[in-house]
């Protein structure tokens, strides 16, 4: 299965640096829209859960605008949660052969403006064998997190992270998802802020790469207890 | 030998089907688009015809419902394959005239269950 896998991360690399590289031309919104139906189906098939959902995640939006024309700049917008999996080190999309595996069952969703820094978290959860899923828009985020509750969301306090934290607060939702939230703002104001939407930590960059995996790992055991308490009840 | 097409865009996917069925001991004609789908049908009669629902030139749907609508055609058995697994997709699906539904993403152990189940139901 592996060499499917490379094959489509290679197919998808490829089709999005045609799509969203320097000068390229408008795309056709069926076109994108066929595109991320194809990946929804073939990388769940063969094993990229995690892109198979990124790509579910970003449908409807491709559905609402089947019938028009994306520019490259709205289309890399759409898309960034694909480049940040795709540019990802092969092991940050498996997750399955981590010395340390919490369960692959567990998914953290991320929300970041950065597609680079989406794909180094990528690269360094991986070892914790989780599925991520990355998401570009805070709607998108506070859809999975109503629907689907990740064990865990990490997220831009300032591009997105607190919105999607407020929207949840706001529709009454009780998350039980783990949240981490990351800004560049050190401060008791924006703290206190996200404790009181629902955070469970606040990380400041320059990001601290082992805190956000001491955190990260504390959050996953957490949520494996109570999962685990939850059965044992039934 | 049974022989099945495979209409499915997804180059990737096309090749891991392919090699499951071939595996199974099926002969398998692929077709990358709506419109060679359509062709081959004409041209062959297959026990099955696996069909994704969103492909370029003509869909799934379309590509049903002009199976259909030919003479010596229109009892094929067709399997729809689609991402689209929302209960309103599959009655349209249905409804348009294919004999089976799978979700993707789909195992391939349950592809091959199904497809023995629709090749000898």
């Amino acid at each position: 299965m592996n060499n499917y896998r490379d094959a489509l991360i290679q197919h998808v690399r490829k089709q999005l640096q045609h799509w969203v590289g320097s000068g390229q031309a408008a795309v056709s919104g069926e076109e994108v829209q066929r595109f991320l139906h194809s990946l929804v189906g073939t990388a769940g098939t063969i094993g990229l859960a995690g892109l198979s959902e990124t790509a579910r995640l970003l449908m409807p939006a491709a559905e609402e605008r089947a019938s028009v024309i994306w520019e490259p700049d709205e289309l890399e917008q759409l898309l960034r949660p694909l480049l940040a999996y795709t540019t990802a080190e092969p092991a940050a999309r498996s997750g399955s052969s981590a010395p340390r595996a919490i369960g692959p069952e567990a998914e953290v969703m991320l929300l970041l403006d950065e597609a680079a820094e989406a794909a180094e978290l990528q690269r360094r959860i991986a070892p914790l064998g989780c599925a991520v899923t990355v998401v570009s828009m805070p709607e998108q985020a506070l859809q999975r997190l109503l629907a689907h509750a990740p064990d865990v969301f990490i997220a831009d306090a300032a591009s997105g992270g607190l919105d999607t934290l407020a929207a949840a607060v706001g529709k009454g939702a009780d998350l039980v998802t783990a949240v981490t939230l990351i800004g560049s703002e050190d401060s008791d104001r924006i703290r206190i802020q996200a404790y009181r939407l629902g955070a469970d930590d606040y990380l400041v960059r320059p990001l601290s790469y082992p805190l956000l995996i001491a955190v990260l790992e504390r959050q996953l055991g957490k949520r494996r207890r109570v999962v685990r308490d939850d059965s044992m009840d039934r | 030998m049974k022989s099945i097409l495979l209409a499915e865009d997804e180059p990737i996917l096309r090749m891991l089907v392919v090699d499951s069925l071939e595996d199974e001991g099926y002969e398998i004609d692929e077709a990358s688009d709506g419109e060679e789908a359509i062709e081959k049908i004409k041209a062959k009669a297959y026990d099955l015809i696996i069909l994704d629902y969103m492909m370029p030139k003509l869909t799934g749907v379309e590509v049903i419902e002009q199976t259909r609508r030919l003479p010596d055609r229109a009892a094929a058995r067709i399997l729809m394959l689609s991402a689209k697994n929302q209960q309103a997709e599959q009655d349209k699906v249905m409804a348009a005239g294919a004999d089976g539904f799978m979700s993707k993403p789909f195992s391939p152990l349950d592809l091959i269950d199904k497809v023995e189940a629709m090749l000898n139901g």
